[in-house]
């Protein structure tokens, strides 16, 4: 049996490219919805019913269960302002809470930095993935990066342990001055000695790591084991990032879009099947976003890029249910052929950090927002 | 004996301009003088070219890779590692990290390989014909769905990012707008240039489908009527926001790392006087990129930002391995540098740097995230054996071994063979439609 040490922990789950709302949460029973969307319509029979209004993906039955336990907070219309509509703008705007200036620090990074100030432990954010996400970006806060758990370190592929730790040795010798001789080379050499240190220190999770729990083989279920493993390792991580995609379903949706969601789904159900069998759950909870929603109208094949989306938090101490309203789809309602966004991202990021993380939001996020209350 | 101040801007001229350069190399450089370096960097045709047989003859499949996993972009390596004109090759890197796509989608290395052909053909040109080039490359057009896009179908993801990502950066078009030039592209889609069945997978072509394209007005950008692809392009050159957007990439390129691109809209420029400087000089020569760079190579500016960018994934591999010296004969496992684990992180096949300026948005102190860095520094050990600098001097020794055996044991093709041998090549382009063999084979032996 593995016991965690209780603090609070978010593990971050980013759909990227623009998930589509209207088929992720689906309006099933407006009219409305079928005359905009007569080539990717989900139809009214295949849909999940939440309630009389709205349905879930046929692919998300595990959010279905997760729904009836109490456990999924469904959060409408979640975005912000005057969406640019860019991935890359928009990603930038949900990352570091920013959406008149360049912000150049992620509000994650901020949250490490509020947790763990000493830097004492360089493993207290662990990014999932080929490279750190910008929302976990402040100089000096320490990220580690890991794309694959398993191989995961410096020079894995040298195999003779005597040579790998002369080289080790030696890029430790090449780091360890370089500090304090000026800030790139400051930059430089400590992310080399945490990238040293987080190697050594994850490099156990794997090893601690027993379940009967068999995850699906995709990428993104692979990616929630290894969060699982790290987790359960009780390495003081508090806040995981890992992302899945691509969402940016401006052709042939209808195929694509499913085996996303389907993945997702199932990988969140082993995830918390996994902690739950081990006794992990308790003190995680799960944020899923994506940077925007999708146009109202389908293209004949796909979506194009839109604005409002919805967040789902899961997790024990969710309070399941809906939050915020779904936005309207009338016609006279759009604004650029879009439902407008109702709920400000920041305010969910609120609750996260002051009712979960117990930390101050305002100097996090810039500013009060309208707080959904999605906790227990 | 150069002074030394000669030799560290030579040096740094190398380095932006090209994947830098050896000390013999650079003194040969200042002897012959700055203004003169720049004007040869800016004249790739009077070079020697790359000798690409050199690399087929060992890795047959580089050319046309296909699908082939890790050979994909084995080419494109091997013309960084060994050309004589760096600063066309950079150019392709240039255009490729604005320009992105990548096998993820695409699937198919040959497109995506014409395509960084056609930036090594006229990266230095015309901006008009490059935004054109890439506006008709299959790679970009099924990346960005343009082929889904027809009349009362419009699909807008290459209206967008043309606007978004290629010309004039994000907030200086409406929504409007984006709608409008995805309709004037309607029609612009690729076809197979031989049919996939029963031969299997054949490259494609751009091809123009008029009754698939939008005629009816479309209001662009203050301009209606009934406007072409071309015309669009026309009216988005117009803009002035496309002129700062393209100067402030040369400016991140080539002078100094800015903030992340998708942040320009917000961010005023490092140097906002270069910037104005950048485009005066892209409008008064209606946007000839080498003119553009040949300003800026000479200008202070750019002379006065020594060591002020963090070095690219692809700037460390190469200009490491060209540092440490040797061309020629690419020893086994050059394809062990174009997993892009080498250049980009692991993940899907992606050419260099597709993560890099646009694609997702990655300058400067971004490279240096604790993974990239691991990457860097244990490049090669996702597959196959680590590649050692002294497997490349090995390959010098062993080339020029290989040369002497050449020359001592292959005599010149009758002329019967030489003439099959030109015929079955000209077969092959006009079967393929692709780019042929540059008859090397005839000139080298």
């Amino acid at each position: 049996m593995t016991t965690t040490n209780k603090e609070p922990v978010l593990v971050v789950l980013q759909m990227t490219g623009g998930n589509d709302y209207l088929n992720t949460v689906i309006p099933y029973t407006d009219g409305m919805y079928y005359d905009y969307r007569p080539a990717v319509g989900v139809a009214e029979q295949d849909v999940i019913p939440i309630d009389s209004t709205v349905g879930l993906h046929p692919e998300m039955r595990p959010f279905k269960n997760a729904y009836d336990e109490g456990d999924l907070a469904i959060i409408h219309g979640v975005g912000y302002a005057n969406s640019p509509r860019s991935h890359f703008r928009s990603m930038d705007i949900w990352h570091t809470c920013e959406p008149d200036t360049l912000g150049t620090e992620g509000w994650l990074g901020k949250v490490v930095r509020e947790i763990d100030p000493n830097k004492e432990n360089v493993v207290t954010a662990v990014s999932m993935g080929p490279s750190m996400f910008r929302a976990l970006s402040v100089p000096g806060v320490p990220v580690a990066c890991v794309d694959n758990l398993d191989k995961y370190g410096l020079m894995t592929n040298v195999e003779e342990s005597q040579q790998r730790e002369r080289l080790l040795e030696r890029y430790k010798r090449l780091y360890g001055p370089a500090v304090g001789s000026g800030p790139v080379m400051d930059f430089l050499g400590q992310t080399g000695l945490d990238a040293l240190a987080g190697a050594d220190i994850l490099k156990v999770a794997p090893q601690r790591y027993e379940s009967s729990v068999e995850y699906a083989e995709t990428s993104i279920g692979r990616k929630l084991r290894s969060i699982a493993q790290i987790h359960m390792a009780d390495l003081g991580t508090r806040v995981f990032y890992v992302d899945q995609g691509s969402y940016d379903s401006h052709s042939n949706q209808a195929g694509m879009h499913d085996k996303l969601l389907a993945d997702m789904s199932r990988g969140v159900q082993d995830f918390f099947d996994d902690l739950r069998a081990h006794e992990a759950a308790d003190n995680v909870i799960m944020l899923i976003f994506s940077e925007f929603g999708r146009r109202t109208y389908d293209n004949g094949s796909g979506t194009d890029h839109g604005a409002a989306g919805a967040v789902f938090m899961i997790g024990d101490a969710v309070a399941g249910g809906q939050y915020s309203t779904y936005p309207s789809i009338k016609r006279e309602d759009l604004e650029q052929g879009d439902p407008v966004p109702n709920l400000d991202f920041r305010g969910v990021y609120s609750t996260i950090i002051e009712d979960w993380l117990r930390l101050d939001a305002k100097s996090i996020v810039g500013g009060t927002f309208e707080k959904p209350r999605f906790l227990n | 004996m150069a002074h030394s101040d000669d030799i560290a801007l030579m040096a740094h001229l190398m380095r932006r301009a090209g994947f830098g350069a050896r000390r013999e190399e650079l003194e040969a450089r200042v002897e012959k003088g700055y203004e003169a370096t720049v004007e040869e960097l800016l004249s790739p045709d009077l070079e020697d070219p790359v000798d690409i047989y050199d690399l087929y003859r060992y890795q047959p499949w580089a050319w046309k890779p296909g699908t082939i996993y890790g050979m994909g972009h084995a080419a494109w390596v091997y013309r960084m590692l060994n050309t004589n004109a760096p600063l066309q090759e950079k150019m392709t890197v240039f255009w490729h990290a604005i320009f992105a796509t990548g096998v993820s989608k695409v699937d198919h290395w040959d497109e995506i390989m014409d395509m960084i052909d056609a930036f090594r053909d006229n990266g230095l040109g015309k901006f008009r014909d490059i935004v054109l080039s890439v506006a008709r490359n299959p790679a970009m057009i099924y990346w960005l769905d343009n082929n889904e896009n027809l009349n009362g179908r419009i699909n807008e993801n290459w209206g967008r990012e043309l606007l978004e990502l290629f010309t004039m950066g994000v907030t200086n078009y409406t929504e409007g707008d984006v709608y409008e030039c995805s309709r004037a592209f309607t029609g612009w889609t690729m076809t197979p240039k031989l049919p996939r069945f029963p031969m299997g997978r054949f490259d494609w072509e751009f091809e123009y489908r008029d009754e698939i394209h939008d005629h009816s007005n479309k209001s662009f950008l203050g301009h209606v009527g009934d406007l072409s692809g071309e015309e669009i392009v026309d009216i988005v050159l117009q803009q002035p926001s496309t002129a700062r957007f393209i100067a402030r990439h040369l400016y991140t390129f080539f002078v100094a790392d800015e903030a992340q691109v998708p942040a320009w809209s917000v961010t005023p420029p490092r140097d906002p006087d270069a910037i104005d400087r950048l485009v005066e000089k892209l409008y008064s020569t209606d946007y000839d990129i080498g003119e553009t760079i040949r300003f800026l190579l000479k200008s202070d500016f750019f002379k006065e930002a020594q060591f002020a960018k963090v070095k690219s994934p692809v700037d460390v591999m190469i200009g490491t391995l060209r540092l440490v010296g040797g061309s020629g004969v690419p020893p086994p496992g050059i394809g062990n540098l174009s997993p892009p684990g080498c250049f980009n992180g692991p993940g899907t096949p992606q050419p260099p740097v597709s993560r890099g300026l646009a694609h997702r948005a990655r300058v400067g102190q971004q490279w240096l995230d604790n993974d990239p860095y691991q990457l860097l520094h244990g490049h090669g050990q996702r597959r196959g054996p680590p590649w050692h600098p002294g497997d490349y001097r090995r390959a010098a020794r062993e080339r020029r071994h290989v040369s002497r055996r050449v020359r001592r044991h292959v005599s010149r093709p009758s002329r019967a063979a030489r003439r099959r041998c030109r015929v079955k090549t000209g077969t092959r382009r006009s079967r393929l439609g692709g780019r042929p063999p540059d008859m090397g084979v005839e000139r080298r032996l």
